[in-house]
């Protein structure tokens, strides 16, 4: 069927096609522009005539002190996304392999669970955090982070784990293997596109917060999005060092993006939104 | 059998012939399950307690006088005006956010479905507006959408001499958010839509065809209805998501002008930790929000519930 497009319409999609790349990008690039204009450049958006400075970045990096903020997301997202996957492997498997009662009913929870919105809780957690004495601590934004992935991880790894043979699992019970074991040795190496598609969509989750950062964080824990916060004030706002700070904090999530394109589009499309 | 001769250890429970313990899954699943329980229910369990208080920030929780059903009352009766603008906000940007994508995606899906190959960099253009933190979204179309010096009035001056403040009206504001959802989400739609199309068989394409149908008449008799479910289900995902948007509004107009823009979500936020410290209607309004947002997903999962069990 496809191939009866006509020469004039596939060039027309063609087109089409690549316009709709261009727009989706041309947002960032505009941001890039931005970030390598000085300040007397930025009044006509149009012209291409300007010299280049890096010394937005230059300012982004000493005086806002980006670094610090980068660093504390990479921790916290490296944290949660491991912890979220021990605990979401173990449940997965024990719904996938365990012949459990309910089973479809938990998964599908777990997936509604994720439906809950974040300003919602985000109250009830800065509460509870300030009586534990827990605010602007790194746990407390890994938990926080956790709650949203966990559901999500669980529900991924159970599905990829019911493309897996139960083949594979009987002849490990076999040779007399606790379910543990099964786990580790047998699940565990199958898995790895599975798991690397979830590991990353789970990282960017993390990494892209702001709801929980920007409440539950100071001086300790602040992560990225939070420098955010410094562009949005009444006065007068750089808006190269704006620029360049979504630059800098974006550009590991869009090489992440990039490298595992084809990880992160299995996983959005078995429901990963 | 071997397992008489095996020394490393005893079968797991369930394999154990008459054995009717216990599942050892829950073993497996309990500690997420417990988890969960505590960062959700705990928080929403406390939600719902405090809204039934009068407590503001920062005092302390002795202070809070017991007030009962009071904000939901208010809400309900509109004598919290507040309350009904943000949920027209909310529901004017998630129907046009949503119709849009679907429509749009639609469009490029049908597009994409004829070309012979997704290429690499295609794909991946398409899904870097999605893996942006939405917080840093807002920060990027706040450069294009700036009057003055955005990219947006620039080519609209160019164009047309017509150049008005995107952020600062307050009728265009909803229009601006709701183009950077649309900027934001049609990749994706597109992309699930794609694999629909893919997956619809090709017979009656080509039996109408044969009776002459057009391309147009087919899509719309043939193509559509079988992309009905997975419609649905998209445009559903895509609303709840729209009810849950928070970083990326508060970033670009923080709810205003006014309160044009100024959904349940930020209208929430704005009463509990930013211009007032109104923390019991707060949450009355979280609580609603919560049980907005699961009816919808209830209809979710059911339908997914029965879409699994028909492909089983």
């Amino acid at each position: 069927m496809k191939d009866r497009t006509s020469r004039g319409s596939h060039i027309v999609i063609t087109v089409a096609m690549i316009s709709m790349a261009a727009a989706s990008l041309l947002p960032l690039a505009v941001t890039f522009l931005t970030s390598i204009k000085r300040g007397r450049d930025l009044f006509d958006p149009l012209s291409t005539d300007f010299q280049p400075t890096l010394d937005n970045y230059r300012r982004v990096f000493q005086e806002v002190g980006i670094g610090f903020y980068m660093s504390n997301s990479f921790i916290v997202a490296s944290a949660s996304v491991a912890a979220t996957l021990v605990l979401a492997l173990l449940a997965a498997y024990g719904l996938c392999r365990m012949r459990m009662r309910g089973e479809r009913t938990i998964a599908l929870a777990m997936l509604c669970l994720r439906t809950v919105p974040a300003i919602a809780l985000v109250l009830p957690y800065f509460l509870m955090a300030q009586f534990l004495g827990i605010v602007d601590t790194y746990v407390l934004l890994v938990i926080a982070h956790m709650t949203f992935g966990l559901p999500l991880a669980i529900w991924l790894l159970r599905g990829f784990m019911r493309e897996l043979p139960a083949e594979l699992d009987e002849a490990a019970k076999v040779d007399g293997a606790g379910n543990l074991a099964i786990l580790i040795r047998v699940i565990l190496p199958n898995m790895k596109p599975g798991l690397a598609a979830t590991s990353i969509l789970l990282f960017i989750h993390s990494w892209n917060d702001y709801v929980f950062a920007n409440v539950l964080t100071s001086t300790n824990s602040a992560t990225f999005p939070t420098t955010m916060n410094f562009f949005l004030g009444i006065n007068t706002v750089s808006y190269g060092e704006m620029a360049a700070a979504a630059i800098i904090g974006t550009t590991p999530i869009l090489v992440l993006a990039a490298v595992f394109h084809r990880s992160l589009v299995s996983g959005f499309a078995r429901g990963a939104v | 059998m071997r397992l008489s001769e095996s020394s490393s250890g005893p079968l797991p429970k369930a394999a154990e012939p008459g054995r009717k313990g216990r599942n050892p899954g829950w073993r497996f699943v309990a500690p997420s399950a417990i988890f969960l329980v505590l960062v959700t229910i705990f928080p929403i369990v406390f939600l719902l307690t405090i809204s039934l208080f009068d407590y503001q920030l920062g005092m302390p929780l002795r202070s809070a006088r017991f007030v009962g059903v009071r904000y939901y009352e208010q809400m309900a009766s509109g004598q919290d005006p507040t309350y009904w603008t943000a949920v027209r906000v909310t529901v004017y940007l998630a129907v046009a956010t949503t119709l849009l994508n679907l429509i749009l995606g639609l469009a490029i899906a049908t597009g994409l479905d004829r070309l012979a190959r997704l290429r690499a960099p295609f794909t991946i253009a398409m899904i870097m507006p999605m893996v942006i933190a939405p917080a840093v979204v807002g920060i990027i179309w706040s450069l294009l959408y700036n009057d003055s010096y955005g990219l947006i009035n620039a080519v609209l001056r160019a164009l047309t001499g017509w150049a008005p403040n995107w952020l600062g009206d307050a009728q265009l504001a909803p229009v601006a958010i709701i183009l950077v959802e649309v900027w934001e989400w049609t990749p994706f739609v597109a992309l699930i839509m794609l694999a629909g199309l893919q997956g619809i068989p090709t017979e009656p394409l080509e039996a109408a065809k044969v009776d002459g149908a057009g391309p147009v008449r087919s899509f719309w008799s043939i193509t559509l209805p079988l992309l009905r479910p997975i419609i649905f289900l998209v445009a559903l995902l895509r609303v709840i998501d729209t009810l849950k948007l928070f970083d990326m509004i508060y970033v670009l107009t923080g709810g205003g002008p006014g309160s044009s823009t100024e959904t349940v979500g930020l209208r929430i936020f704005n009463l509990s930790l930013h211009t007032d410290t109104d923390v019991g209607r707060a949450a009355a309004v979280s609580i609603a929000l919560i049980l907005i947002i699961f009816s919808l997903s209830l209809i979710v999962l059911r339908y997914l519930k029965r879409a699994e069990g028909q492909t089983q």
